[in-house]
């Protein structure tokens, strides 16, 4: 249970932020978009039911359809990635594979492996949201939408994964934010 | 019950994962006019293909069916265009029977037909299969008539090369009920494959310029004086279930004139 409070913290103020802030973040015309409640929704840590992914991402989509008036494409894009979520967390095993409780972390995960994580994860966000909003006509729009916010997102998660979620050493001083600092 | 139980347990977070996405499309639909309209054009699409789908087996059920029909008024139209294309004179009487029995690869050079005499048919009246000169009756009972077809080797039928080319015999070849000979065309008529043989007329049994077949082949040599013509004939003697025939209140009083006492010599 004392894993939810973390959770909890993280996927509500970045329900809030983006609510609040980033929901006005467009860019390049549109094909940008940031979603930064999904950073607080791939913090859901491996090893629980998979229904439970399924219902907090719903209920965390379903928020954001209500607060920003988008009408259940939140929704859907939330329950597609809950369904697919464990499949996610598994493909990013490494050979000693994820013990239970474990969130994704690029500190310990590393850098490349966390970016593919949240690469895939966004993918399949944005690639139901985009396909619902575009329809079958517009499906070359569909692709460049989902590839260009996808990797806005990935960039925006590693910057606030080195901003917020930095590792302290025992003597409680930071250690170096990002791979080359 | 146990059983559907144990069925949604195993597959609940598929049918919670299909449950949210209608829940999802449910609003969408609510919200944009855009997608409402996409829905309708889907559903509409899908409702239309299924009905397609099984109107398409419905009908294949009664294709028989519809086929018998079909052929019965392919038989009645044809014999209703036989009517027109004499209204001018006295017009051929036509009708339409169907086959009981008919030359096949046993042989029999014979086919019976569900019409008689009480049906106003007579020996004489001509037979079309398929829109080609099929035969000729040659007796009837109340409800049954014999059919002398063009596959009789001792029967001739007076044929000509087109519309306007030269006249000839039309003579079977025996046990073949897809062939024919025609004879006495001259080497000056130039026969190709390909070309339709009609009738004459000349024989009283058909009007003129009823298709008979196809040439198929020109047989002999430049030294004859004549050259064979192998016909492809039109009617599927083996296929056919319907008929049309034509009789012509003329014939009747010609044949007795010809065959009158007066006549001999």
């Amino acid at each position: 249970m004392s894993a939810f409070f973390p959770l909890f913290w993280t996927v509500g103020w970045a329900l809030v932020s983006q609510v609040l802030l980033f929901r006005y973040g467009i860019f390049w015309g549109g094909y940008g978009l940031l979603a930064i409640h999904l950073y607080g929704l791939l913090k859901m840590p491996v090893g629980w039911p998979p229904t439970t992914y399924l219902l907090l991402a719903a209920v965390t989509g379903c928020i954001m359809d209500v607060v920003c008036f988008t009408g259940g494409m939140h929704l859907a894009a939330s329950a597609t990635l809950g369904m697919a979520y464990p499949t996610l967390t598994a493909a990013m095993e490494s050979r000693e594979g994820l013990r239970q409780g474990h969130v994704l972390d690029p500190f310990q995960d590393g850098w490349v492996r966390y970016g593919i994580f949240a690469a895939l994860g966004m993918a399949v966000y944005w690639g139901v949201l985009f396909a619902l909003q575009n329809g079958w006509s517009l499906m070359g729009r569909t692709l460049g939408q989902t590839a260009l916010s996808t990797l806005l997102n990935v960039g925006a998660f590693m910057l606030i994964q080195g901003l917020l979620n930095r590792p302290t050493r025992g003597d409680q001083r930071g250690v170096s934010a990002y791979p080359w600092s | 019950m146990r059983n559907l139980f144990a069925l949604l347990a195993r597959t609940h977070r598929w049918l919670l994962f299909l449950a949210l996405w209608g829940v999802a499309l449910g609003w969408m639909n609510t919200t944009y006019s855009h997608h409402r309209t996409a829905l309708a054009g889907w559903s509409l699409r899908a409702s239309g293909s299924w009905l397609n789908a099984a109107g398409n087996v419905q009908e294949w059920t009664h294709l028989a069916e519809s086929n018998r029909l079909v052929m019965l008024e392919n038989a009645r139209l044809r014999a209703e265009l036989e009517a027109l294309k004499e209204r001018r004179t006295a017009p051929w009487q036509t009708g339409d029977a169907s086959v009981l029995r008919s030359p096949g690869w046993n042989g029999s050079p014979w086919m019976v037909l569900n019409r008689g005499g009480r049906d106003g048919l007579a020996p004489g009246a001509g037979i079309l299969s398929q829109g080609f000169a099929a035969g000729r009756i040659v007796d009837t009972t109340a409800h049954e008539s014999l059919v002398l077809t063009l596959t009789h080797d001792e029967a001739q039928w007076s044929v000509r090369m087109g519309r306007s080319g030269q006249a000839g015999r039309l003579v079977a070849k025996k046990g073949d009920v897809r062939r024919a000979a025609v004879l006495d065309i001259p080497w000056s008529q130039l026969v190709l494959p390909g070309d339709t043989v009609m009738t004459t007329g000349f024989d009283g049994v058909f009007p003129a310029d009823v298709p008979v077949g196809m040439v198929e082949d020109v047989l002999g040599n430049e030294a004859d004086e004549f050259q064979t013509v192998v016909v492809s004939l039109g009617a599927n003697y083996p296929g056919a279930r319907h008929v049309v025939w034509l009789k012509h209140p003329r014939n009747g009083r010609l044949d007795s004139l010809s065959s009158a006492l007066s006549n001999a010599p």
